[in-house]
């Protein structure tokens, strides 16, 4: 009971604390919102078109246009459009050039990164298809078996239906062909879990720094409560806290934006064993470091950058063998590899048993050394 | 205070070393009930530590520490239930009221349910905060804090309370305040131990006094023990008209006087106890025909001690 005691006012003192109370629960889910918004279900990337002159440049324009999965924006100038995607107004841009010579240079503008690349292969590949169809009107024209080129494009149209085409489907050696249809929304959403569990875990360390300046742990030691049930009781405060922040994340995401976290045994299994990873790293920050502020710093940096190795900041599949290598010496990697099994593969606990017990490892092991650091600070001077 | 009832509190000969620095050197005292006892020392004396291994908040590498006839240790549970523990720090949660840090520390000394209620109004009455029990303690000033720091460690009613120096910081009129419920707490049987960096709170409330120094007692008793062991005694300056030399010649023949100097108008009398003996020597003095005109009696005090036998003084 007094463990629940110690942990119930940490929970308090977390509640009663309004910064605490936005950076736990109001900013993860604004940033799911956002990520969700621009990524999730439902997104169309903004094209910007910068449209030439001449009937074959109108002509594709208008069939860019009517492509599924864009949402086409006019565009005055090639510089125009630039700036655009620079600003991030449109994520990416398609400048048609005058008609004129044999070859319709059309230019893509994207910015970098793995989703300005996929939508660059996207529109490449509608350009080429559209580039095609084109040339096929041409040839109708120029052959004269079709007067013009909008009534070529007809036939065409008409023709292309009658034959059949080829399609491409994009497959990595790590998926399965029975992966769950994912947008970035879902993975994404676990990146902001892991990242901010972990991270306000961190920053919440300093709560402890600040009960040992106060000499309120100490004060606990000269009541008839063991160290052990004082550190059991930080410990379960600081997992709570972590819990709750966790659970808010996936079920706010999930009611609000309609993420899918897989599984409820195992994406809570993935969960509670986070959490616990994530007390005992706070506990091992507030043990070792003896300045409050210095900790909310520390504890800042040291979870943005885990969470940047860990891939939960940037995709990890953009991480080189190496850097996935290194990335798995973080929980974060182990949590995010459960989470990609049991929401793309729609694995169980049988399918995540590694990363479970990885997780598990790193939440013994971090909290023995934060439980050794915090009686240190217990039980000397 | 009752002297034949066994100690509430015994220390002995308890020892604490960090690496090379030994913190407390072979300290023994004890406390019996009702009685308070002040521990002096200048800072970085040990005082502290000391409180620490009675608080059972670390353990001894050696001697051992009794408090109601329980072994304290880090672990020990039932000698724990008999201490109210005052640390010098204000020990609380800021962003708790008043009602949740009592009753905080009310369920890790086994409190619960009705009587941790109950002892929680008294404590709030006790202490002068009821009004601002729903309070959080950040909203508090220096003065409240302190009191509600003494009313958690007597929020279980405890056979033995320590206090560290619990009047640091804080106004004339709590300060007051704060002492008169340690003498009325120690009358009610309750045994105090008492660190202090103002003397004159030592020579109000104590009892007994031990002063500390490089982790050692270094002398023990009652003030006036402790005055004594110095050879520190009593001057007595008296303001006469008349026959002076007869006066003083029978005021030298007192046993409490030890000696006598003559001056025009006045004498002054180095005496061992000059409260206790000031009617006789009045008397005496009055018989010889001599006209008392004033009397000052002069005490050597507490600091004077302290500064002889630690080379200190108290605050340094």
């Amino acid at each position: 009971m007094k463990v629940l005691t110690i942990a119930g006012v940490t929970l308090r003192r977390m509640v009663r604390d309004p910064l605490s109370l936005f950076f736990v629960f109001v900013f993860p889910l604004l940033l799911v919102l956002v990520i969700g918004a621009t990524f999730g279900e439902g997104f169309q990337p903004r094209i910007g078109i910068v449209e030439g002159n001449g009937p074959t440049a109108d002509a594709l324009a208008a069939r860019l246009r009517t492509l599924d999965g864009f949402t086409p924006r006019t565009v005055g100038s090639a510089s125009e459009a630039a700036d655009g995607v620079s600003r991030g107004a449109y994520e990416a841009a398609i400048v048609i050039p005058d008609d004129g010579g044999s070859m319709l240079a059309v230019q893509v503008v994207v910015r970098q990164g793995s989703s300005a690349r996929q939508i660059r292969t996207v529109i490449e590949g509608a350009v080429a298809a559209e580039a095609a169809v084109l040339r096929a009107a041409d040839v109708l024209v120029a052959e004269g078996l079709r007067p013009n080129l909008r009534e070529a494009l007809e036939t065409v149209d008409q023709v292309e239906q009658l034959v059949p085409g080829f399609s491409v489907v994009e497959r990595s050696v790590d998926d399965s062909p029975n992966d769950r249809p994912i947008g970035t929304f879902d993975l994404g959403a676990a990146q902001q879990l892991v990242l901010f569990t972990f991270l306000t875990s961190l920053s919440g360390g300093a709560a402890l720094i600040q009960a040992r300046q106060w000499g309120v742990s100490r004060r606990m030691l000269a009541t008839p409560t063991s160290a052990r049930t004082v550190i059991a009781g930080e410990a379960l405060g600081r997992f709570g806290v972590a819990i709750v922040q966790a659970l808010t994340i996936a079920t706010g995401s999930s009611l609000l934006f309609g993420v899918y976290w897989g599984p409820l045994l195992p994406a809570t299994m993935i969960i509670a064993l986070f959490a616990a990873v994530s007390a005992g790293a706070s506990m091992l920050l507030g043990s070792l470091v003896d300045n409050d502020q210095q900790a909310g710093s520390l504890g800042v940096f040291l979870g943005l950058a885990a969470a940047a190795l860990g891939g939960a900041m940037v995709p990890p599949e953009i991480f080189s063998p190496t850097m996935r290598n290194i990335s798995h010496l973080l929980p974060h990697a182990w949590a995010l590899d459960a989470f990609t099994e049991i929401v793309r593969r729609g694995g169980g606990v049988d399918d995540i048993l590694i990363e479970l017990g990885m997780l598990s490892l790193f939440a013994v092991v971090i909290l023995v050394a934060a439980a050794t650091a915090f009686r240190k600070t217990l039980t000397t001077s | 205070m009752d002297p034949s009832a066994p100690p509430l509190l015994n220390c002995s000969r308890i020892r604490k070393t960090y690496g090379d620095l030994v913190a407390v050197d072979d300290v023994s005292f004890h406390i019996s009930p009702g009685e308070t006892y002040g521990l002096l020392g200048p800072n970085g004396a040990g005082k502290t530590t000391v409180i620490s291994m009675i608080a059972g908040i670390l353990d001894a590498d050696s001697g051992k520490v009794w408090v109601a006839g329980e072994p304290m240790h880090p672990r020990a549970t039932k000698a724990k239930t008999a201490v109210g523990y005052v640390p010098q720090d204000i020990a609380l949660y800021p962003d708790l009221t008043a009602c949740e840090n009592l009753m905080f520390f009310g369920r890790l000394v086994g409190l619960a349910g009705s009587t941790l209620k109950k002892r929680t109004k008294e404590v709030l009455r006790l202490t002068g905060l009821s009004d601002r029990a729903d309070d959080r303690t950040s909203t508090f000033s220096g003065g409240m804090k302190r009191r509600l720091n003494i009313g958690i460690g007597l929020i279980h009613q405890p056979r033995l309370l320590i206090l560290d120096e619990p009047t640091v910081g804080v106004d004339p009129q709590s300060r007051n305040a704060i002492l008169e419920s340690v003498d009325t707490m120690a009358d009610e049987g309750m045994a105090v131990l008492y660190t202090t960096h103002y003397m004159e709170e030592a020579e109000r409330l104590c009892d007994r006094i031990g002063i500390i120094d490089d982790g050692k007692i270094v002398a023990e008793g009652t003030q006036r023990e402790l005055i004594e062991k110095l050879g520190g005694h009593d001057k007595l300056h008296i303001g006469i008209t008349g026959y002076g030399l007869p006066a003083a010649n029978a005021a030298a023949m007192l046993d409490c006087v030890i000696r006598v100097s003559l001056g025009d108008t006045a004498m002054e009398l180095i005496v061992r106890d000059a409260r206790s003996s000031l009617a006789e020597i009045v008397n005496t003095i009055v018989e010889t025909g001599a006209e008392i005109t004033g009397i000052e009696i002069e005490e050597p005090n507490l600091e004077a001690v302290f500064l002889h036998l630690t080379g200190k003084a108290l605050r340094d």
